[in-house]
């Protein structure tokens, strides 16, 4: 039996720290008389300029490139929701879109009172997320099972965007036309990268944030808030890493070559020459959101020159060494989907499925394919969950070996799924420490048989 | 026409500082498992003695509106392994009870807090026993406080000593204790020991109010304790054993409080209850014994704390009290025979010093004459200060040896 030393024992599940509480938010919000519910759920104090749908005027706007899918413009004919059976009204806080309650409460972590929204069900592919169906199936581009998301459900006018009503009817600017509907992506639906690059969340589980390598020797930063919507850079400060080496006398990182974000123009991403890279090069962003927030660090990789973002619903190859089985992989996703791994009937044939996964993370996390993890990580610990009617085949003493590694495995699994999605290689890395020690053991056990 | 109107007043907020933990909430649903169907029976079994309304811990796990806003935070303790908080790990010894979630809970919950929290078919979850019966039957006494203890409205935190009006004919085997909170919100710990010096009393008589303070009084050193109670433990009893309570002994039970944020403020009573089971009066006698480091040479430098004790008798292994005075990584105990068998008893990662509890073992570890206990620990840097950092109290059974049959 594998004895762990007392000493990796005793410390192992201390020394995995998360500090993953959100980094401090600072709201700002002018005092005002009534509002039309629009401006109130697209002004916030984040935004630097004002926001609306798809056509608005606003000139900073239309500079931008637009994001994948904030928003879906039904056509009148082709609703997705069915009008003779209209989801009831619910209520949702404008600074906090996560809190929805059934009735008018004040808001359980601001106290403002709730303003009415309807949320509609609806189907999605993972990666082709134009795709939005009433009923499950499988998307008609690659044939991906869809997965269920909820949408905020209003009414628009095609011809007048600037309109919006919580009830079908006509449109009060041309009484011609009937109200279509809309639907708008709540947060967190969208994590695929606008611009071809790699896309992580922050740990304050708000902002998003982009990292490309358009051109020899030139790292572009884009930033996103809560609906994955493209924000100024605003009071945000960061650098740019290249190499950080261990500094015995002060026992800490230090950063050898960096180079401070400088804000492209009109704020519209960082940019900064670090010198033309050898490839595949690391860079890793350190970011402070906001003046004395934690900073935050993210680590990207770039083993190519990243493809030009113009379209950016392409499924652009992202060039990250995969060594597995997949032939491709959606892009920046922090759930499981409709993740479904085949079970293999034999308890070896498992563990060898298994040591397969394990390979696969073990190269994503070298290559730096940290928003790929998810899956063969989250393969892995439902192959792990398989074992587990299978144990009492194994001698007792292998049989609490294997059970304690299954739940190494499965927490250690859901810590990759996390970190991956924050782009923090430190964590990643400390995460696979467990994850790929229980692996071992497991394939080692029934390696053995 | 018709716009979408909210009336409401936003308000001036200059800095609003957010350490709730934000939820997923808002993510797509994508697990498979939902609250009423998958995680209600986890949350129920293994979280409800203090995650359930009124008790102890700030929010409720049992219905689905209390529990899913806080999916980040439960998504963060369950895979940091910090809750639920039992710390005793599995695997190394067995302990009746055990409260860490298996692989299998711990996916389910997970997957569902990351998932979008779904709540599934609502349903009526029947709340389970009534709370007025006594786990292990009807008790032999039940001892109450003799009045309500009313913690001011300024005190977030207190302990406090009751002396306990037990009028025992002489000298009583206890076999079983079990502890029912007055304000389940507000107790966090419940330990019950015997007084033979007098000096609880004493101090409870000069102390106005009910009960008396004291951090660490003389008679706890050493005392009998016969319980170590934390919120959602059910009570275990000895089988054909039984702790010993002398004549003339008084009995004390030490409560720790400490209100909630519901509470903060608040002046709180309250009137705590022990039932305690008596055994038959020839039952095998319980000893006590305290496993520590030897105080002559010093030996608490460092961070690594180590030492022994060897057994010079038969004695089987029924339950051990961790006595932490300092904040430790890590502390364990193997049983090392005479031929060098190392025999696993307890490991405690992370432990938390104020969460004295008693582990009790799923069954006697018989220890032969001759057997080493080998105590590690592993404390964090700076916390020796003197004081013994680690220490056990060991509940012992000598093994009866049968004696010769005359011819």
């Amino acid at each position: 039996m594998m004895q762990l030393n007392v000493l990796t024992a005793l410390i192992g599940s201390a020394v995995v720290a998360v500090a993953a509480f959100p980094a401090n938010l600072t709201l700002e919000v002018s005092e005002s008389g009534t509002f039309e519910i629009q401006d109130v759920v697209k002004e916030s104090p984040r935004y630097q300029f004002r926001f609306s749908d798809l056509g608005a005027s606003s000139s900073a706007q239309a500079n931008l490139p637009q994001p994948v899918i904030p928003s879906l413009v039904r056509s009148a004919d082709d609703p997705l929701v069915d009008e003779s059976n209209l989801p009831p009204f619910s209520f949702t806080c404008p600074m906090h879109p996560e809190i929805h309650e059934t009735h008018n409460v004040p808001c359980p972590i601001c106290n403002m009172n709730l303003v009415e929204t309807r949320r509609a069900e609806a189907w999605t592919c993972p990666i082709h997320s134009v795709i939005l169906e009433g009923e499950d199936g499988v998307c008609p581009i690659g044939g991906r099972p869809l997965m269920p998301i909820r949408l905020e459900l209003t009414w628009t006018c095609s011809d007048h965007p600037e309109v919006t009503s919580s009830e079908p009817g006509i449109c009060p600017i041309d009484r011609q036309q009937k109200l279509v509907q809309r639907l708008n992506s709540l947060p967190h639906e969208d994590h695929s990268p606008k611009h071809g690059g790699t896309f992580f969340m922050a740990p304050d589980n708000w902002h998003h944030l982009e990292g490309t390598y358009p051109d020899p020797g030139r790292f572009v930063l884009y930033l996103y808030d809560n609906y994955s919507q493209p924000m100024n850079t605003g009071v945000a400060t960061g650098r740019a890493v290249l190499r950080e080496t261990y500094n015995v006398s002060l026992d800490s990182m230090v950063e050898d070559i960096a180079y401070p974000l400088t804000v492209g123009p009109e704020g519209r991403f960082f940019e900064v020459h670090i010198g033309e890279q050898e490839l595949p090069t690391a860079v890793t962003a350190k970011i402070r959101f906001e003046p004395g927030a934690v900073e935050e660090r993210f680590d990207f990789i770039f083993n190519s020159i990243t493809d030009n973002p113009a379209d950016p619903t392409s499924l652009t190859p992202r060039s990250v060494g995969l060594g597995g089985t997949q032939a491709s992989l959606p892009p920046a996703a922090a759930t499981t989907g409709t993740l479904l791994v085949n079970i293999p009937e034999e308890p070896n044939e498992i563990a060898t499925e298994l040591a397969i996964r394990n390979a696969t993370v073990q190269n994503l996390v070298r290559d730096g394919g940290f928003t790929e993890i998810w899956i063969p990580a989250l393969e892995a610990k439902d192959l792990a969950l398989a074992l587990t009617p299978h144990l009492d085949l194994l001698a007792p003493d292998q049989q609490l070996l294997v059970r304690l590694a299954v739940k190494e495995l499965v927490r250690a699994a859901w810590l990759l799924d996390w970190h991956g999605d924050l782009g923090n290689r430190q964590r990643v890395e400390a995460a696979y420490a467990i994850f790929g020690q229980a692996a071992d053991i497991i394939t080692a056990t029934y390696d053995r048989q | 026409m018709i716009y979408r109107h909210a009336h409401f007043i936003v308000a001036t907020i200059t800095t609003a500082i957010l350490i709730v933990a934000i939820t997923d909430a808002h993510k797509p649903i994508t697990s498979k498992y939902t609250y009423h169907q998958d995680v209600y029976p986890i949350f129920l079994n293994q979280c409800g003695g203090c995650h359930s309304a009124d008790a102890v811990a700030p929010m409720s796990l049992l219905t689905y509106e209390d529990a899913y806003p806080w999916a980040q935070s439960i998504k963060e303790e369950v895979v940091n392994l910090t809750m639920p908080p039992w710390q005793a790990e599995y695997g190394f010894g067995a302990f009746k009870h055990e409260g860490s979630l298996t692989a299998r809970q711990l996916d389910i919950v997970v997957e569902w807090a990351n998932g979008g929290t779904p709540e599934g078919i609502t349903t009526n979850h029947d709340p389970g026993e009534p709370k007025n019966t006594w786990s292990l039957g009807e008790p032999t006494f039940i001892l109450e406080m003799p009045e309500p203890f009313s913690l001011p409205a300024d005190v977030s935190e207190a302990t406090r000593h009751f002396v306990m009006p037990a009028a025992f004919d002489g000298e009583t085997m206890i076999r079983a204790v079990d502890f029912r909170p007055g304000t389940a919100a507000i107790v966090r710990s419940a330990i019950l020991y015997v007084d033979l010096s007098g000096e609880a009393a004493a101090l409870d008589a000069a102390d106005p109010a009910p009960g008396f303070d004291a951090e660490n009084p003389n008679s706890l050193a050493g005392a009998q304790i016969l319980t170590a109670w934390l919120p959602g433990q059910e009570a275990i009893g000895l089988d054909q054993a039984g702790y010993v309570v002398p004549v003339g002994a008084d009995l004390v039970l030490r409560l720790n409080y400490k209100k909630t944020w519901t509470y903060e403020g608040l002046e709180v009573d309250d009137q705590s209850l022990l039932a305690l089971y008596a055994a038959d009066p020839g039952v095998a006698r319980v000893e006590s014994i305290v496993l520590q480091p030897p105080t002559e040479n010093g030996s608490n430098e460092g961070p690594l704390v180590s030492f022994s004790s060897h057994l010079s008798r038969d004695l089987d292994l029924l339950a051990i009290l961790p006595n932490l005075e300092a904040d430790a990584l890590g502390v364990q105990i193997e049983a090392v025979a005479i031929n060098g068998e190392r025999t696993p008893v307890i490991r405690l990662a992370s432990p938390r010093p104020e969460w004295r509890t008693r582990y009790w073992l799923d069954e006697p570890l018989r220890l032969t004459q001759g057997t080493t206990l080998e105590v590690q620990a592993i404390l964090r840097s700076g916390s020796a200060e003197g004081n013994v950092p680690v220490s056990f109290t060991l509940d012992l059974l000598p093994v009866q040896i049968p004696t010769a049959e005359p011819n």
